[in-house]
């Protein structure tokens, strides 16, 4: 009999289990593990946050895409060939985005309550904060509490619209411009774009 | 006032959007990793594997999901949750049979002879008989709205908002209904789908009078206010 930690032996009793029913479905032709390497490398490695950061700067920077994003976010990305580099995954087709735009006078933050419906063909799978009970339940009757624990504190002056996302539209915030960007190219804006504000959470 | 569509329903465990169940702060702020061990990477892929395949939807795995025991929800992580569900979902739907995946599983274990603890208890598939209308006039921007129910077990309308009123902010399309899609009674018809704009003060006396929530819902789950 082998001692493990409890942790350990957890991980591998999972570790086993997703294997072994990868292995069945293996058996009869319905899953290929290399298709499974390839999805994990996409959604790890090759979507993320920096493919909205791209769309939110040339945002920035063209009023025309500005426009037709906020019009028809989903059309924009089809058009634009979003994922032009070596996507096999089919996740494209299912996304329809929703852009909901920062102003002076509003802050948008994004929250699916029932699960974790979240922009993930575009920015990868969702932050552990983003999956939480604690964010599920508060964000969208708290929202300006859960914004102060990011740091961000909203005005009394400032409405917050909170998007519960739980059906077959995703949303992405086009947050405002930082000032003083004035002639800066599309790629130094976009490292400017965090990844929490890209659902709300930073201003 | 409750009308039969919005009487209570028992309390199910994915509804917390509101809840004041989880009051504590949210965790993980800085944590950027998406994945955390090896495995869950796994899970994740092998649901996408499976759904671009078009082997069960989005919602068939959701509802295995909401019918973890309500007492386990919450003990377990996400990605044991979709574990879980996966490995209901592939019996369920004729994938493998249950010999099968019992089968794969003893061969994986067998090199670790460690005591398993019991896996999640989901409740069993019910069937439901679920009627839905062929078609809808859909409504316009601007209509004023009260949110009810949807029609089946498997339904997207959040407790928070049931009962609640609003306006149309946008029609996002025709999508179909995951209600009807679970009762696999969904026959490729479609039905609008809707941004209504809630006043936060409307579902929440507490929040702020500025703030407004906005809740996609579908055609079945609105009614029409005068």
């Amino acid at each position: 009999m082998h001692t493990h930690d409890a942790p350990a032996v957890r991980r591998q009793w999972l570790t086993d289990r997703v294997g072994a029913v990868e292995d069945a479905l293996a058996a009869r032709d319905l899953v290929d593990p290399a298709a499974i390497d390839d999805i994990i490398d996409l959604y790890r490695d090759r979507l993320g946050p920096q493919r909205g950061a791209a769309l939110v700067a040339r945002a920035w920077t063209d009023p025309g895409f500005r426009a037709r994003l906020l019009r028809d976010a989903t059309e924009v990305l089809t058009e634009f060939g979003y994922d032009g580099r070596g996507t096999t995954n089919s996740a494209l087709p299912f996304l329809r985005l929703v852009v909901v735009e920062n102003t002076a006078d509003v802050h948008n933050l994004v929250v699916c309550t029932l699960c974790s419906c979240y922009p993930l063909a575009l920015l990868g799978p969702p932050p552990r904060w983003y999956k939480s009970a604690e964010y599920r339940d508060r964000a969208v009757r708290r929202p300006r509490e859960v914004l102060r624990e990011f740091g961000t504190e909203i005005p009394d002056d400032v409405q917050v619209r909170v998007w519960d996302s739980t059906a077959d539209c995703r949303y992405l915030v086009l947050p405002q411009r930082p000032p003083g960007t004035q002639g800066r190219t599309a790629e130094e804006l976009a490292a400017l774009v965090t990844p929490n504000s890209l659902i709300g959470t930073e201003r | 006032m409750d009308t039969p569509e919005t009487a209570a329903r028992p309390a199910a465990p994915h509804q917390l959007g509101g809840a004041d169940a989880f009051t504590g702060p949210v965790p993980g702020i800085d944590d950027a990793e998406r994945f955390h061990e090896g495995w869950e990477a796994r899970v994740f892929a092998l649901y996408r594997a499976l759904t671009d395949r078009r082997l069960f939807t989005t919602d068939q795995h959701r509802d295995a999901v909401e019918r973890i025991d309500a007492g386990q929800y919450h003990e377990i992580t996400y990605f044991e949750r979709w574990l879980a569900a996966i490995e209901r979902v592939v019996v369920e739907r004729g994938l493998i049979t249950a010999e099968e995946l019992d089968a794969a599983q003893q061969r994986r274990f067998a090199g670790h002879d460690d005591d398993h603890p019991a896996p999640p208890h989901l409740a069993e598939y019910a069937p439901q008989d679920l009627t839905a209308p062929d078609t809808v006039d859909p409504l316009p921007v601007g209509t004023r709205v009260r949110l009810v129910d949807g029609l089946g077990r498997h339904h997207r309308l959040p407790d928070w908002a049931r009962g609640r009123s609003g306006t149309i902010h946008a029609v996002r399309g025709l999508f179909e209904l995951p209600d009807l899609i679970v009762a696999e009674a969904s026959e490729g018809r479609r039905y609008p789908l809707y941004a209504v704009a809630i006043p936060a003060r409307a579902a929440f006396p507490d929040a702020h009078p500025a703030d407004v929530v906005y809740l996609d819902a579908y055609h079945p789950y609105l009614r029409q206010e005068a």
